[in-house]
């Protein structure tokens, strides 16, 4: 009797560290006193399985939404194409993430129709970030930034990386297709001097 | 759980990582899973951004052409070019009439895209010029009421003949 206790004190030390696998030996005679304890000691451990592989099943769930959420905002922020006013007539576009032909479409339709609708003077292309785009979408960006001159402002394009820049130089792409500073704040603060200048 | 994506996320089948396009949160979903698997072949992180740009472009094509489809990913190795990243793009839509036109920067299968209906198609027919351009091999597979797209690039890049 004393060796069957223990058994069942083994078990559920094992209990203790997380072992819900174990279970305690009951022998077939009903009758036996422990035989019931021993039975309600198992039905409890298996009551206490169950309801860890549900938590786990939660925070699997969870965890994938989670997941969902985070993607759907990069999702988000790269679909969107916000076109701020940073400064009086002065419009930003930056550009994150991955941009392909159709975003690249996207995107001058935005920037063409805000400068239309506002009027304004000066439009600030922000691609810091951009590693790499394709030889014809960079060529895109270069016709935007002609058709926002026809449009009567001055189009800037900021943040561009080594890698873009040898694909401009690659295309041809010359310093009076485009006018490029290094950062966004050094090209409004070369626009506002210049339009003080004029004053 | 259904996540909110139609494709519901990859799920790997014949030892290729398939993400299903049914909806504009599949490009990303598909656009990730290749940078992620390009990381794991060993492509620095401007080649794997390149490779994100031919995943978004073949899966905006399933989008706007096929009824619905899937991008396939998964890596190569082998002679003569050594290992790289094969993407298979297969949708159920109409076989695309001209290819040689559909190649071609600024031009749909049907003929030239002026600018004024760039918006209107969602882009500007650089599409598969781009995934030409960013890849070095390229087979497209023709089929009755299906079509498919495989491309591989390499770690190494071959030469193109001009």
């Amino acid at each position: 009797m004393l060796e069957r206790i223990a058994d069942a004190l083994l078990v559920l030390s094992n209990v203790g560290f997380g072992d819900l696998d174990g279970r305690v030996v009951v022998e077939d005679d009903a009758d036996h006193p422990l035989a019931a304890l021993f039975a309600g000691i198992n039905e409890t451990i298996e009551a206490l399985r169950v309801e860890r592989e549900k938590n786990r099943a939660y925070q699997a769930e969870l965890e994938e939404k989670l997941t969902t959420i985070e993607q759907q905002r990069n999702a988000i922020r790269e679909l969107s194409t916000p076109v701020m006013e940073i400064w009086d007539g002065v419009l930003c576009l930056p550009v994150v993430g991955v941009v392909d032909s159709a975003r690249s479409a996207q995107m001058t339709d935005v920037l063409l129709q805000t400068i239309s609708m506002r009027g304004s003077r000066c439009a600030i292309v922000d691609i810091t970030g951009i590693e790499v785009m394709d030889t014809k979408t960079v060529d895109h960006f270069v016709r935007m930034a002609k058709a926002v001159r026809l449009l009567g402002a001055e189009c800037l394009l900021t943040g561009v990386s080594p890698n873009i820049a040898h694909t401009m130089v690659h295309m041809g792409v010359t310093l009076t297709d485009i006018t490029t500073y290094r950062s966004l704040r050094e090209a409004l603060r070369s626009h506002v001097a210049q339009r003080g200048r004029r004053r | 759980m259904t996540p909110a994506s139609s494709g519901s996320g990859e799920v790997t089948r014949g030892g290729l990582r398939r993400v299903g396009v049914a909806d504009p949160l599949d490009v990303f979903v598909a656009r990730w899973s290749a940078q992620r698997i390009a990381g794991e072949i060993g492509f620095v992180r401007v080649a794997a951004n390149e490779l994100a740009i031919v995943v978004s472009e073949l899966a905006t094509n399933i989008l706007k052409y096929g009824v619905r489809g899937e991008i396939a990913l998964g890596p190569v190795d082998g002679a003569p070019h050594g290992r790289g990243l094969e993407i298979i793009a297969e949708d159920e839509g109409p076989p695309i009439a001209d290819l040689d036109l559909a190649l071609r920067d600024g031009y749909g299968d049907r003929g030239p895209i002026a600018p004024e209906h760039w918006l209107g198609r969602g882009g500007i027919g650089a599409g598969l010029g781009a995934v030409i351009r960013l890849t070095d091999s390229f087979e497209y597979r023709p089929g009755a009421g299906r079509k498919s797209f495989r491309v591989v690039r390499y770690l190494h890049r071959p030469r193109k003949q001009a």
